[in-house]
C-alpha cells in the first residue's frame, strides 16, 4: 500500500488506486516486539482480539507467564494472570512500574501491590536472550499465522538471571502503523496533525495511534474531531486527556497529563484507594483517581478542563 | 428508591460498556444515550462498568447522586 498525496490516491497492494477527495488516515499501531524473542511461537503482543483469544488459552493455572514490560498493559496482564492462577514475572527496564507516566509515588505503591498479588517483579532489568526448543504438535497457544516452531522456554536477563517461561507477553509500547506512509511525505513515526487532525499533506487528515497517541480515549476523541472537520461543523469543546486501568481489583482512572509532573499523593483511610495530584509549575496538570467514586472523576474532569474563552462584552 | 440513569455527554466517549451491561437502559450513538430503565443492581453494574465515570445515578426521592461503590 502506498499515498500518492500529488495524485490525490492510495495505491492499494494488488496495485488499485483508489481517489480520494479527502483521505482519512487511521491504520492505528502496532505492539514493539523485542528482536531477542522473534521467531518463537509462544511469544506475543496484546491488540487483536486474536492476540486476546490466545492469551485467553495461555493464562492457565500453573502456567509461567512472562511479562515483557511493566506498563498499563503489563501490569493488566500481570494481574489477570495472577487472578487465573498463573505464576506470574514482570521484565521491566525501569527501576519502577509506570514511573515516567505516573512518577514514583505511584510506581511504588503498584510495584509493591503487584508483588504482595503473587507476581514476581524483575526492575531495572533487561532481556539478554532467549532459549527454546520445537513445539509440541497441537499447541493451541501458538499463533496460528506464524511459521514459527520454536518455543520460549528460558529468557536470559542481562544481569545472567534467567526465567523460566511458557508464554512470553511482550508489552513494551506501540508504533504507529505507517510504514505504508514511507515515502508519502508524512513521518511514519507519527503523523503530525493540527486542526481537525488535518496533516501537512492538503486533503489528508490523520486521528488515532497513527498519530503517535495511546490510550483509548484519545483515539475516540480524535476520531469524532476528524469527522466533525471532514463534515464542516465546529471543533468540539476541548477536552483534558484521559485514561484508566484495571488492575488488582482497583480501577485507576487519570484525567490530564501526569508525565514528569510532580505528585501529591494523598492515600484513602482505608483500602488501597488514593488520589494524586500531579502539579507542573504550580498548576495542576493532572489527577489521578484509584477506587474512587464516578462523582469524584467527573469532579477531576472538571478541574482539567479548559474555561471556554468568554467574549468580552460592550459595555 | 428509583434511581433514574443519566448521561454526561461531555464525559462518554462511547466505551459501550453501559450498552452491555444494560442493554435496556442505554444505547451508545455518538455518546451513551439512556432509552429505558433497568433492576437497580443492574444500573449499578453499568455506572462501575463505565471507564469514564460518565453515568449519573440519580436517587428519585432524594435527588443526591448515588455512588455506584
Amino acid at each position: 500500500m502506498a499515498l500518492h498525496p500529488a495524485q490525490r490516491s492510495v495505491e492499494l497492494a494488488g496495485g488499485e488506486r483508489l481517489r480520494y477527495d479527502e483521505l482519512l488516515i487511521a491504520t492505528g499501531s502496532a505492539p514493539v516486539m523485542l528482536p531477542a524473542l522473534a521467531g518463537f511461537a509462544n511469544v506475543q503482543g496484546l491488540r487483536t482480539l486474536a492476540d486476546a483469544a490466545r492469551l485467553r488459552d495461555a493464562l492457565r493455572a500453573g502456567a509461567a507467564v512472562t511479562v515483557v514490560g511493566g506498563g498499563l498493559i503489563g501490569l493488566e496482564v500481570a494481574s489477570s494472570a495472577r487472578r487465573l492462577g498463573a505464576r506470574v514475572t514482570v521484565i521491566e527496564a525501569g527501576p519502577l512500574p509506570l514511573r515516567g507516566l505516573l512518577g514514583p509515588e505511584v510506581g511504588l505503591r503498584l510495584a509493591a501491590w503487584h508483588r504482595e498479588d503473587g507476581a514476581d517483579l524483575r526492575l531495572g532489568a533487561a532481556l539478554e536472550s532467549a532459549r527454546g526448543g520445537r513445539v509440541p504438535p497441537g499447541d493451541a497457544t501458538v499463533g496460528r499465522s506464524r511459521p514459527a516452531d520454536r518455543r520460549v522456554e528460558e529468557l536470559v536477563l542481562a544481569d545472567g538471571s534467567r526465567v523460566a517461561t511458557d508464554h512470553v507477553v511482550v508489552a513494551v509500547g506501540v508504533r504507529p502503523a505507517a510504514d505504508w506512509l514511507a515515502r508519502s511525505g508524512l513521518d511514519p513515526r507519527g503523523i503530525r496533525t493540527g486542526e481537525g487532525g488535518r496533516t501537512a499533506l492538503p486533503h489528508v487528515l490523520a486521528a488515532g495511534d497513527v498519530t503517535g497517541g495511546g490510550h483509548w480515549e484519545a483515539a475516540a476523541r480524535q476520531g469524532a474531531g476528524v469527522a466533525r472537520a471532514l463534515l464542516g461543523l465546529p471543533p468540539a469543546p476541548p477536552a483534558p486527556a484521559s485514561f484508566w486501568s484495571d488492575q488488582l481489583g482497583l480501577r485507576l482512572q487519570c484525567v490530564g497529563e501526569p508525565a514528569g509532573a510532580q505528585a501529591t499523593l494523598t492515600p484513602d483511610s482505608a483500602g488501597r484507594g488514593f488520589e494524586a495530584v500531579y502539579r507542573r509549575e504550580g498548576r495542576v496538570s493532572a489527577v489521578l483517581l484509584a477506587g474512587r467514586s464516578p462523582a469524584d472523576l467527573r469532579a477531576a474532569r472538571r478541574l482539567l478542563t479548559p474555561e471556554p474563552q468568554l467574549e468580552r462584552s460592550a459595555a | 428508591m428509583t434511581l433514574i440513569p443519566e448521561i454526561d455527554t461531555f464525559a462518554c466517549v462511547a466505551h459501550g460498556d453501559c450498552a452491555v451491561v444494560a442493554p435496556q437502559a442505554f444505547r451508545v450513538d455518538d455518546v451513551a444515550v439512556v432509552i429505558g430503565t433497568a433492576p437497580h443492581d443492574v444500573l449499578l453494574g453499568a455506572a462501575r462498568a463505565c471507564p469514564a465515570g460518565a453515568i449519573v445515578l440519580v436517587d428519585e426521592e432524594t435527588g443526591e447522586e448515588v455512588d455506584p461503590g
